[in-house]
C-alpha cells in the first residue's frame, strides 16, 4: 500500500457546496440494485470479474448465460445464489439485458412482490406467484394489442382450472373472474397483493393443492405454454424467466427453521416443476441451500454462487490483505464518488475495506458512517484521521459481534481454522444456515469456493 | 444459547454514544435502522428523553407508540402516514425519528417476525431513523429473529450508562426526574415531559366510540391512549391533552372520578382550560369543573365530522381557522342518484360496486384498516371474515354496510380519510359526486 500522492491539496469548498456533495455521496452509498438499462444507474456498476486476479471469481453470469446460449431452443433450469446485499439482483438484471440483446425474450420477476418470503413456501404458492407475475408482466407488454384479450382468456382458463373462486370468492370477484364481466381485463395485481401480503390466503392456496398437485402442475404447464406462444412465439429460442428475491426467503422468529426446511424441499423435491416446458428459468436462492441438501446443485443445469470479494487468501493463516481485492474495492468506492476526500490516507480506506470482509453492502454502510463523521466536523472539508476511522471500524466490529452466541463459537473457530464449513451432524444444519443469514460466515472464491468467518468474528476469536 | 459478555459500564463513553446516535438521526439516506440495547430501564428512559428533547430542538418530528399501543399498530400508522406523504408528492421529506421499545416477553418473537416481514414496506414509507430498543441481549435476539432488519442495520448502541452532560438541559431535568428527583422538580417538568398527544377519558359504555376516535387520531400520527377506569391518573398527566367524552353516563363513571382526582385538577386547575377538551357526545351536560373549556360537538354526524377536524388541529397545536362559531360544515359529498348504494342485498355485479371493491382493496390492503373503517362507520365486525383475504374482508364489509343501511355513511368516512387522499377522486366518481 502506498500513500504517495494519495491526496492532492483540495480546494476548500463552501459549506453548502460541501454538504451537497456529502449528501450525494450518502445517496450513492445506499444499497439498491442497479438497473443496467438506465445509463445513469449503469455507471455505478463495477465489474469485479474484470479486475486483475478476479477477486470475486469469474463473471458470475457467464455460466448462466452460456447454458442458455448453448441450448437456445431447449428449456433449461438454473440456480443463482448468494448473500443479501452482494449484488445478485444487479447481476441478474445485467444477464436479462444481455440475453435480450442476443434476441431472447426475457421476463424479470421481482419474487418478493408475488411471494410472501417470510412464511413457509410451498411449490403451489411459488408457482401461482410465477403465473401471476407472468400474467401481469405480459399484460403490460401486450398493452392494448388484440393478444391482450387472448392472454385474458388464458388467465381465466388457468384460474378456472385451479378453482381460484373456491379458494377466495372475494379475491376472484375483485380480479374480475366472476360471470358478470368476463370481457374485462383480469386484475392480476390483486392476486399479487394477496400472495405477497396475506399469510391466510397463502395458507389457503397451500391447503387447496396439497392433495392435488398434479391438477395444479397441469394447469400451470398449460398456462405457461400459452404464455410462451404469446411472448416468444411457437418457434425460435425459448423465452427466459428470471425469478429474483427467493434468496430472501428466510422466515423470522419461530418460523425460521420451518421456512428453511420448506425452501429446501421446494428446490430438491420439485426441481421438475421448476423446470418449465418451453422456458429457460433462472431462480435466485439462499446461499445456505447446499448445506441443507448437498445434492441440490446436481439437480439443475447450473448452480452459480456470487461470493464476497476476496480480501485475503484461503491458505494464509495471517489473512494478509491481498492487493487485488483491496485495489478492486477501492475502485468500487471511487466509482461512487470522491471517497479520497473523506479520509486522510489510502491506508485508512483500506482499513474500512478489510473490516467489511469483502461484503459490498457492509462497505457502503461503513462509508455512510464515515460521511456522518465528516459532516459533523466543524469543517466538513477536512478528511478524517486515523483515530476517527479506527473508531468507526471498532464500532462496526462491536456491532457485528453483538450477533454472536457463544454456542456458535466452536463451529466458527473450525471455519476460521479450516476455511471450510463442514457439519459433523445434520442436527445443526439450520443453525449454521443462520450464521450465513447473519453474515458471520462468508463464502469466497478463487478457483473453488471456500469459507471464512467475517472480520468481526475473527477478532472475537482472536480475543479468546 | 449464551451471549458473550456485554461491554462494562466503566468502558462506556456516553459522549461518543450520544454523538453517534445524533449523527444517524441527523444525517442519513432514506430509512436508517438503529438498535438501542440497555440493561437498566431508568437509564434508557433518560436516553429517550434526551434524544427526544434534542430531536425537538432540531425540528425533527419524533414519533413513538403511546403506552396503550402495540408497536405493530404504531408502525402501521406511521407506514400509512408515510405512504400518504409520498402520494402527496412532497419534493423533499424532512427526516423523522421513530422510536419503539420491544419488550422482552413471550410476544417478542412474533413482534420481530412482523417487523422483519414489513421491512421493505417500512423502507418505502418511512423517512429518517427507526430506533428499535430492547433490554438485555436485545441486538443478538433481533439479529437472530429478524435477519432482514439486521442485514439493513445502520448502527447499534449499548446504553450502559446515562446520557452525557451535554444532552439538552430539559432532558437533563427529565433525566434527574427519572432517577428519582424531588416532587417539586417533577411538578416543574410535568408540562414538558408529555409522551402522549392525547388521553381520551370515557365511560365504559362509550369505550367503543372512544376507541374509534383514538383510531382516527393515531391514524393521523398522534399518540393516544383511552381510559375508562379510575386508575388512569399517570397516563392523564403524561398527555398533552385530555379529551373527555361527555355522555349522560360519563359523570357517574370512574373515569370522571379519575379526572376529578387527578393532580392536574387538584394542583393545576388553571391548566384545565388549556389541556382538557370536552366533547359533547349523546345527551350530556358540561360539569362545573370543565365549564371554562369550550366543548366540541359530536352529537350529529355533521358536527362530528367538523369538530373532528377541529380536534385534530388543536391536538397538533395548530390554530383553528376562524369560520364563524366553528369550521364551516364540509360540503356534502354524495349525490342522490346512486341507487345501488341503497339496494339490499348489495349487487356485486354492478360496475360501481366492483370498482368500489377494487379501490378499497388498493387503498386499504391491511386487516387493521378494515377494522378501523368498520368501527368508524359503526358496522359490526361479526359478519366480516377477518381471518380471510383482504378482498373477502372488504366484500363482507360492503355487504354488511348495505344490510345495515350504512353504505352512504361509509362512503362519507372514506372520502374524509386523509390517509387515502389519492383514492378520493375514484371514490367520488363511484359515489356519483361531481
Amino acid at each position: 500500500m502506498t500513500n504517495v500522492d494519495f491526496k492532492e491539496a483540495p480546494k476548500a469548498k463552501s459549506l453548502p457546496e460541501r454538504i451537497r456533495e456529502l449528501r450525494a455521496l450518502m445517496a450513492a452509498f445506499s444499497v439498491r440494485p442497479i438497473d443496467p438499462t438506465n445509463p445513469a444507474d449503469a455507471r455505478r456498476y463495477f465489474p469485479f470479474h474484470k479486475e486483475p486476479g478476479r477477486p470475486r471469481g469469474r463473471d458470475p453470469i457467464q455460466d448462466l448465460r452460456n447454458t442458455i446460449l448453448l441450448l437456445p431452443e431447449t428449456e433449461t433450469c438454473q440456480i443463482f445464489s448468494g448473500f443479501q446485499g452482494t449484488g445478485k439482483s444487479t447481476e441478474l438484471r445485467r444477464l436479462s439485458l444481455e440475453l435480450q440483446e442476443q434476441g431472447f425474450p426475457v421476463l424479470f420477476v421481482e419474487g418478493a412482490s408475488y411471494i410472501n418470503i417470510y412464511e413457509p413456501l410451498e411449490i403451489s404458492d411459488l408457482l401461482l406467484g410465477v403465473a401471476a407475475a407472468v400474467g401481469e408482466l405480459l399484460q403490460a407488454r401486450l398493452g392494448k394489442s388484440p393478444l391482450e384479450r387472448t392472454l385474458g382468456e388464458h388467465l381465466i382458463e388457468f384460474f378456472s382450472r385451479i378453482k381460484l373462486t373456491q379458494i377466495d370468492v372475494g379475491l376472484s370477484a375483485a380480479m374480475g373472474l366472476g360471470p358478470h364481466a368476463p370481457e374485462a381485463k383480469i386484475d392480476v395485481a390483486k392476486l399479487r397483493l394477496e400472495l405477497s401480503q396475506n399469510p391466510a390466503f397463502k395458507a389457503k392456496v397451500q391447503d387447496a393443492f396439497r392433495g392435488s398437485l398434479r391438477v395444479f402442475f397441469d394447469a400451470f404447464s398449460a398456462f405457461m405454454r400459452k404464455a410462451r406462444e404469446l411472448f416468444g412465439g411457437e418457434a425460435g429460442p425459448c423465452p427466459v424467466l428470471i425469478v429474483d428475491d427467493l434468496e430472501k426467503i428466510q422466515g423470522s422468529g419461530q418460523q425460521q427453521d420451518h421456512v428453511q426446511r420448506q425452501i429446501e424441499q421446494v428446490f430438491s423435491a420439485f426441481s421438475h416443476a421448476l423446470k418449465i416446458d418451453g422456458w429457460h428459468t433462472i431462480w435466485a436462492s439462499p446461499p445456505y441451500l447446499p448445506f441443507l441438501n448437498t445434492a441440490i446443485a446436481q439437480q439443475y443445469d447450473a448452480y452459480v454462487l456470487l461470493p464476497m470479494v476476496r480480501l485475503w487468501d484461503e491458505t494464509d493463516p495471517a489473512r494478509k490483505p491481498v492487493t487485488e481485492g483491496l485495489s478492486a474495492m477501492r475502485k468500487f468506492l471511487r466509482l461512487r464518488g470522491d471517497v479520497d476526500s473523506l479520509v486522510q490516507s489510502e491506508a485508512l480506506l483500506d482499513e474500512l475495506i478489510v473490516v467489511s470482509s469483502g461484503h459490498v453492502r457492509d462497505l457502503c454502510r461503513l462509508m455512510q458512517d464515515v460521511l456522518r463523521d465528516v459532516v459533523s466536523q466543524d469543517d466538513p472539508n477536512e478528511p478524517l484521521g486515523p483515530a476517527v476511522v479506527r473508531q468507526i471500524v471498532n464500532d462496526y466490529v462491536a456491532g457485528a459481534q453483538r450477533a454472536v452466541y457463544t454456542d456458535d463459537l466452536p463451529f466458527l473457530r473450525v471455519v476460521a481454522d479450516t476455511r471450510r464449513a463442514v457439519l459433523s451432524s445434520g442436527a445443526h444444519v439450520l443453525r449454521v444456515a443462520k450464521l450465513f443469514d447473519t453474515q458471520l460466515v462468508m463464502i469466497y472464491r478463487n478457483g473453488g469456493e471456500w469459507f471464512d468467518v467475517s472480520v468481526p468474528v475473527q477478532r472475537l476469536l482472536a480475543a479468546g | 444459547m449464551d451471549p458473550p459478555a456485554s461491554p462494562s459500564q466503566a468502558a462506556f463513553d456516553a459522549e461518543r454514544t450520544w454523538r453517534g446516535i445524533r449523527q444517524v438521526l441527523d444525517f442519513g439516506d432514506r430509512l436508517d435502522f438503529v438498535f438501542l440495547q440497555f440493561a437498566d430501564p431508568t437509564v434508557f428512559e433518560a436516553w429517550r428523553f434526551a434524544l427526544r428533547a434534542w430531536a425537538r430542538e432540531q425540528g425533527l418530528r419524533w414519533s413513538e407508540p403511546a403506552a396503550a399501543d402495540s408497536i405493530l399498530d404504531w408502525l402501521e400508522g406511521e407506514r400509512r402516514r408515510g405512504v400518504s406523504l409520498e402520494q402527496s408528492g412532497q419534493a423533499e421529506r424532512p427526516r423523522e425519528v421513530y422510536l419503539g421499545v420491544i419488550p422482552q416477553s413471550d410476544d417478542e418473537g412474533t413482534l420481530f417476525a412482523r417487523i422483519n416481514e414489513n421491512r421493505d414496506n417500512l423502507v418505502r414509507a418511512l423517512n429518517g431513523t427507526l430506533c428499535l430498543c430492547g433490554s438485555g441481549d436485545f441486538v443478538r435476539r433481533l439479529a437472530y429473529a429478524a435477519p432482514s432488519i439486521w442485514a439493513m442495520r445502520t448502527r447499534s448502541f449499548d446504553l450502559v450508562g446515562p446520557p452525557p452532560a451535554s444532552a439538552p438541559a430539559s432532558a437533563a431535568a427529565t433525566h434527574l426526574e427519572s432517577l428519582g428527583a424531588t416532587l417539586s422538580m417533577r411538578r416543574s417538568t410535568v408540562t414538558e415531559a408529555f409522551d402522549l398527544d392525547a388521553f381520551i377519558s370515557a365511560s365504559p359504555r362509550d369505550e367503543r366510540e372512544a376507541r374509534s376516535l383514538a383510531d382516527r387520531l393515531t391514524g393521523e400520527g398522534l399518540s393516544v391512549r383511552v381510559g375508562t377506569g379510575g386508575k388512569d391518573h399517570e397516563a392523564m398527566e403524561r398527555a398533552r391533552f385530555v379529551v373527555v367524552l361527555l355522555s349522560r353516563e360519563y359523570v357517574y363513571s370512574k373515569a370522571w372520578e379519575a379526572v376529578q382526582n387527578s393532580r392536574l385538577a387538584r394542583e393545576q386547575p388553571e391548566s384545565l382550560k388549556q389541556r382538557f377538551v370536552p366533547i359533547l357526545f349523546g345527551d350530556a351536560a358540561i360539569p362545573g369543573l370543565l365549564r371554562d373549556s369550550t366543548p366540541l360537538d359530536f352529537r350529529t354526524p355533521e358536527s362530528r365530522a367538523r369538530d373532528t377536524e377541529r380536534l385534530l388541529l388543536r391536538l397538533r397545536g395548530e390554530r383553528e381557522r376562524s369560520a364563524g362559531p366553528g369550521l364551516a360544515p364540509a360540503p356534502p359529498v354524495l349525490s342522490t342518484d346512486t341507487g345501488w348504494l341503497d339496494k339490499v342485498p348489495l349487487d356485486f355485479s354492478h360496475p360501481s360496486v366492483r370498482e368500489l371493491l377494487n379501490v378499497l382493496i388498493s387503498a386499504y390492503p391491511y386487516v387493521d384498516s378494515v377494522k378501523r373503517i368498520a368501527r368508524s362507520a359503526a358496522i359490526p365486525l361479526d359478519h366480516i371474515r377477518t381471518e380471510e383475504g383482504i378482498s373477502t374482508q372488504w366484500h363482507d364489509l360492503l355487504e354488511q354496510a348495505a344490510v345495515k343501511s350504512r353504505l352512504r355513511p361509509l362512503m362519507d368516512i372514506l372520502l374524509r380519510d386523509p390517509d387515502t387522499e389519492g383514492h378520493h377522486p375514484a371514490l367520488r366518481r363511484i359515489a356519483g359526486h361531481t
